[in-house]
């Protein structure tokens, strides 16, 4: 299968050819899916070498099942975030219970110093309050409206009704709002 | 009463708008070690050669391949003709010049097989 020609081919086409041994399907696989894969497990845990470990993790299990996966079962792509997510919300945990406070890295930018230190600061304060959110509304406030997923494929991943999902973004939104807004005027938005 | 001390949704969603903007690129080498697993698994999934198979497995095997199976029954054959030939088959050596040398060595493998 020449690597030129996959764009009209499904995942699912993909998978099942890489299952049987096709090393380019999985090249396009991975174009396709890695980088989503591994910005989710950035925005999730804030930690650049943990996001790395948990997109690769993600992608073996994926590369791991492909010889058994059924056609018309579920989306790649909804499987993949199904698996990031879940690898996410066990490292959030072990975090957790060890009692670790992790400070969010910021990725550089091509910007102004000045842009760039208070955008770091929005960044850093915003990484941590997501960091107070409950797990399953951090889940749900990183894959809505940092991965940009709909909510019905917010519901998917995350094995809830579109309902389920809106309440759990309500919330979050409300509780990041609020911690937030304590640093209104540092984080450059002015009173109205 | 108002409130000020609470983001709007506005101010929210341009941070997030920030966050998104600034996720940066999958590392590059993060992208090698994932095609590697890939390539790793998929050189594991290839046939090996499997040398535990019995020998009456071997041998089944052969009378797999049609031509070989061929080969085989005309072997069976030729050692039957030439063991015991029927009757009715026609010896093409010239009349007294028999080999001697196979006649012989039946001659003396009937006289082993009689002293016991």
């Amino acid at each position: 299968m020449a690597f030129d020609d996959q764009s009209d081919v499904s995942d699912e086409v993909l998978l099942r050819a890489y299952g049987r041994g096709d090393r380019v399907a999985a090249r396009v696989l991975t174009e396709r899916h890695a980088q989503r894969v591994w910005r989710h497990a950035r925005h999730v845990l804030g930690d650049a070498s943990e996001a790395d470990d948990v997109a690769q993790e993600a992608m073996l299990r994926l590369w791991k099942i492909a010889p058994e996966w059924r056609a018309g079962e579920a989306k790649v792509s909804t499987w993949l975030f199904q698996v990031t997510s879940n690898l996410c919300t066990d490292r959030l945990r072990k975090r957790r219970e060890v009692g670790l406070d992790v400070v969010a890295e910021q990725p550089s930018g091509d910007v102004d110093a000045v842009t760039s230190l208070e955008q770091s600061a929005r960044l850093t304060a915003l990484n941590r309050a997501l960091d107070e959110l409950p797990e399953r509304q951090r889940q749900a406030i990183a894959l809505r409206h940092l991965d940009g997923l709909s909510n019905p494929e917010v519901g998917e991943v995350m094995g809830i009704s579109i309902e389920a999902v809106e309440s759990l973004t309500s919330r979050a939104r409300r509780m990041l709002r609020e911690t937030l807004g304590k640093r209104k005027a540092e984080l450059g938005f002015g009173d109205v | 009463m108002s409130d000020e001390k609470i983001l709007t949704e506005t101010e929210l969603d341009a941070l997030f708008r920030d966050m998104s903007a600034a996720g940066g690129d999958i590392p590059d080498s993060l992208v090698s070690r994932i095609v590697a697993d890939a390539d790793t698994l998929a050189l594991d999934r290839q046939p090996k050669m499997d040398f535990g198979l019995s020998l009456s497995d071997h041998i089944k095997s052969w009378f797999q391949i049609p031509r070989l199976a061929t080969l085989g029954i005309a072997a069976t054959i030729g050692l039957w003709v030439g063991y015991a030939p029927p009757s009715n088959i026609v010896d093409f050596y010239p009349l007294g010049q028999e080999s001697i040398t196979v006649n012989d060595f039946l001659f003396s493998i009937d006289a082993i097989l009689e002293e016991g």
